[in-house]
């Protein structure tokens, strides 16, 4: 009896997985993408706010603007976009006749909407970004934007992360919007199961419908970065993210591995109003006692670069003048520590980090070298006091902005998130940044005025630079290339062969 | 029955009541805020008291206490401080997905460990014993994801007969459902089938030492009848408490089997709420967990009263 059943168990795992092979290795009837990601907590672009969701929510919405491969702003709702003489207003002309995916229409009372509730809503995460408006007038499809000073980094701040666009009747009700996208993008949400998945088809309103190849995309809870690779390989997935150690793995299963450039920077954030940092030369001895190289190859697998600033190496705010300014060279790192009174072993401090991670025992190995020790505490809450500016020594990794001006000033300035140390601005960053916000994009001296910004802010001793690594995506053969775009992820264009 | 039934509310009511404190407590001292999954770099804290306060984290610890309580009387979990959603829903759809593997799984571990505990017990003592004996204890100490990751080597990646990873809902064809959860399920059932097979073999090899099976020899009653009347009945118990207290692990190994499966389960839900520091979730799981250990002891329980009346005289 027992026997009969075990085998009638066997036969039934045998077909079983017959008809398992014959479904995996089904003809797609529809250009389907599959993507295994972290799921959106949230779909309402003002309390998604400026981390990498943007990304994601791309698919439902389309942006006022958006960045070519050059980091410049080019157009998608706005057609195009004029300033004053003075530059402190800007009129973005919308594209006729689109409609938002609920069939109200794409105009400039919804970008004002949208704009004036990004600023005001409780929970918006994107108020501290739009500190440059005063105020927005809708005439028609015409968005006038004045502004509280000479910006010309407008149309490259209001672009994918800062304004993707929302129906405004479905964000009457954001809490509502926040589980349930309504944009004018080229997919609409069919069916949102939080945690598990969220389907969507093309939109054929999309102002770029023809050039969206795909017709339904598939956004899955993503496994645990050990099976990634083989989810790809065996056609679970097209598309996923991909952790530095499982780059080898990727190769090895031919599948492609896509470098997208970002503006991605890690930092070691410094307080220098808290003890012992507020000395100038023990923050140069950690200046000194940083050995970037290190962390590329540790916490990223050699496929990081090192950086010294707030972005990649190849980016145009990348100032080459002050490379290497403070080049590694733990005798010289030794000699100011006693030179600032401390003998080895005085210095103890605590850095503070939300999660575990390889980096912060870089951190605390590299600065062992030079006598100071380092505590370091795990802090679930981490956050409550960084951003409150509580901590002395924390990490942090940006993932950048399209505005570098922004960038700059979410790092140096005086308000700055990114800034422990705030309210300190180092010298001559704020006429900087004030230079480089009023050059026009297509002035001839803008990188230059850029640059000069930058080399301002890096006399900041609140933040030491350390590597910078690519987004990193995995993807089947089946996807064609994406277009190298810093930073996003544009689906026009792109194709999944049957 | 209904005294044991009885019994086991009495002491449900206690461990509920405490457990559920102690995971408000433990927020209370965490000081974790729904603030910083909302608001990320722009998180001032002024706008974290106001998020607080929008979610009634500034009032009295008891208040916060009582008045979930009373909504979970109501089956209402409140919702996640990650993305707003409705717990009980998120936990129940999880749940759907994971009670589909720790199911089969359990079906897995029945199967194979009586199968082989029972072959063990009946050929004690010889060449095919010692085999099983030894491979149990090789399986029983392959971590679960281990031996995941082999069998996605192996059987999705190399034989292309499963596929890796994912969850396909039973509406969409009973076939491909299984397919998605047999890799998985036979990942976690490793432990059970292990356990339930050594304990089936010792208990069964104890009671063959009886004298009532002597006795049962000399009147001349056949092998098979003297194995499902007297030892099987008698020596079965332990192996039946270990699957017993197997459930509450096979739903505990689930958080690392799904997330090496990418299967949007129970397990996997609590783990990202867990490290997301989203506490109303956490305590969601915490509720059904409970509910859900407590409701399988009961059904292992009353099946054990059933094949081995002697055990509910608590002998």
């Amino acid at each position: 009896m027992r026997r009969t059943k075990l085998a009638a168990f066997f036969i039934a795992l045998t077909t079983l997985s017959g008809c398992a092979g014959g479904a995996a290795g089904s003809a797609e009837e529809t250009p389907t993408l599959r993507w295994a990601v972290t799921l959106p907590a949230h779909w309402d672009p003002v309390v998604s706010g400026s981390g990498a969701q943007f990304r994601i929510l791309s698919l439902a919405y389309a942006s006022l603007t958006e960045i070519n491969e050059k980091g410049e702003a080019v157009p998608s709702l706005a057609e195009s976009w004029d300033y004053n003489d003075k530059g402190d207003q800007i009129t973005f002309h919308l594209r006729k006749g689109l409609k938002f995916s609920d069939g109200e229409p794409v105009n400039a009372e919804a970008i004002k909407s949208y704009l004036e509730r990004a600023k005001t809503q409780k929970d918006s995460a994107l108020f501290g970004d739009l500190t440059s408006i005063e105020t927005v007038t809708a005439k028609d499809l015409d968005v006038v934007v004045d502004l509280t000073q000479t910006d010309y980094q407008i149309p490259l701040l209001l672009g994918e992360r800062v304004a993707q666009i929302p129906s405004p009747k479905a964000a009457a009700d954001p809490a509502a919007l926040d589980k349930n996208p309504v944009g004018a993008g080229p997919f609409v949400v069919t069916e949102n199961v939080p945690g598990s998945h969220v389907y969507l088809k093309k939109n054929p309103d999309y102002w770029d419908a023809a050039n969206i190849k795909i017709e339904k995309v598939e956004l899955l809870s993503a496994p645990d970065t050990a099976t990634i690779v083989s989810g790809v390989q065996t056609g679970v997935y097209d598309l996923a993210g991909l952790a530095p150690n499982q780059v080898k793995a990727a190769e090895a299963a031919k599948l492609d591995v896509v470098v997208q450039p970002g503006y991605n920077a890690a930092n070691l954030s410094i307080n220098v109003n808290k003890k012992p940092f507020d000395n100038p030369k023990v923050v140069d001895a950690i200046r000194y006692a940083t050995n970037r190289q290190e962390f590329v190859d540790k916490v990223s697998f050699g496929i990081a670069t090192p950086t010294d600033q707030p972005f990649p190496d190849t980016y145009l705010a990348y100032d080459s003048g002050s490379a290497n300014r403070w080049p590694y060279d733990v005798a010289k790192a030794k000699a100011l520590i006693a030179e600032a009174g401390y003998q080895p072993g005085d210095i103890k401090v605590d850095l503070v980090i939300p999660n575990q991670q390889t980096a912060a025992e870089i951190i605390q190995s590299q600065l062992a070298a030079i006598g100071i020790t380092v505590n370091i505490k795990v802090d679930p809450n981490w956050a409550t006091p960084f951003f409150a500016k509580d901590l002395a020594l924390s990490i942090y990794g940006t993932t950048g902005r399209e505005s570098p001006v922004q960038t700059l000033t979410a790092h140096f300035g005086p308000n700055g998130p990114l800034n422990l140390s705030t309210p300190y601005e180092p010298e001559g960053f704020e006429a900087a940044v004030k230079v480089a916000r009023e050059t026009p994009l297509d002035s001839a001296d803008y990188q230059k005025n850029l640059q000069a910004a930058t080399r301002a802010g890096l006399e900041s001793r609140a933040l030491v630079f350390t590597y910078s690594l690519p987004n990193l995506f995995v993807k089947s053969t089946r996807v064609s290339d994406f277009a190298p775009i810093p930073g996003q992820l544009h689906w026009a264009g792109l194709t999944v062969a049957p | 029955m209904i005294k044991g039934l009885l019994r086991t509310v009495a002491i449900f009511v206690p461990v509920f009541l405490v457990a559920t404190f102690v995971t408000f407590a433990l927020r209370a001292l965490s000081g974790l805020t729904p603030a910083h999954l909302q608001l990320g770099e722009s998180a001032t804290p002024e706008m974290v008291a106001a998020i607080e306060h929008e979610w009634g984290l500034d009032r009295p610890f008891l208040v916060q206490y009582l008045d979930w309580f009373g909504e979970l009387l109501k089956g209402d979990l409140g919702v996640s401080w990650f993305n707003g959603a409705d717990i009980a829903t998120l936990l129940l759809q999880g749940a759907i997905v994971s009670l589909s593997v720790a199911g089969l799984a359990l079906v897995i571990g029945v199967v194979f460990g009586f199968g082989f505990g029972v072959l063990a017990a009946v050929r004690r003592t010889t060449w095919v014993d010692r085999a099983i004996t030894g491979f149990m204890t090789f399986i029983s100490v392959m971590p679960s994801f281990v031996v995941g990751i082999a069998l996605v080597v192996v059987f999705a990646v190399s034989l292309g007969w499963f596929p890796s990873a994912g969850y396909v809902p039973a509406e969409r064809g009973t076939g491909v459902w299984l397919a998605h959860l047999v890799l998985p399920a036979i990942a976690l059932s490793f432990d059970t089938v292990s356990d339930v097979a050594r304990q089936l073999r010792a208990g069964l090899v104890a009671a063959y030492r009886e004298n009532y099976v002597t006795g049962a020899v000399v009147r001349g009653i056949g092998p098979r009848r003297i194995f499902f009347r007297h030892v099987l009945r008698n020596g079965m118990g332990p192996a039946l408490v270990v699957l017993g207290m197997k459930f509450p692990n096979l739903l505990g190994g689930a958080v690392v089997t799904e997330s090496i499966f990418g299967m949007p389960g129970f397990g996997q839900f609590a783990a990202d709420s867990a490290q997301r520091g989203d506490v109303p979730a956490v305590q969601g799981v915490l509720v059904v967990s409970v509910v859900l250990v407590v409701v399988f002891n009961l059904l292992v329980n009353v099946i054990l009263v059933r094949v081995a009346p002697a055990s509910a005289r608590g002998v």
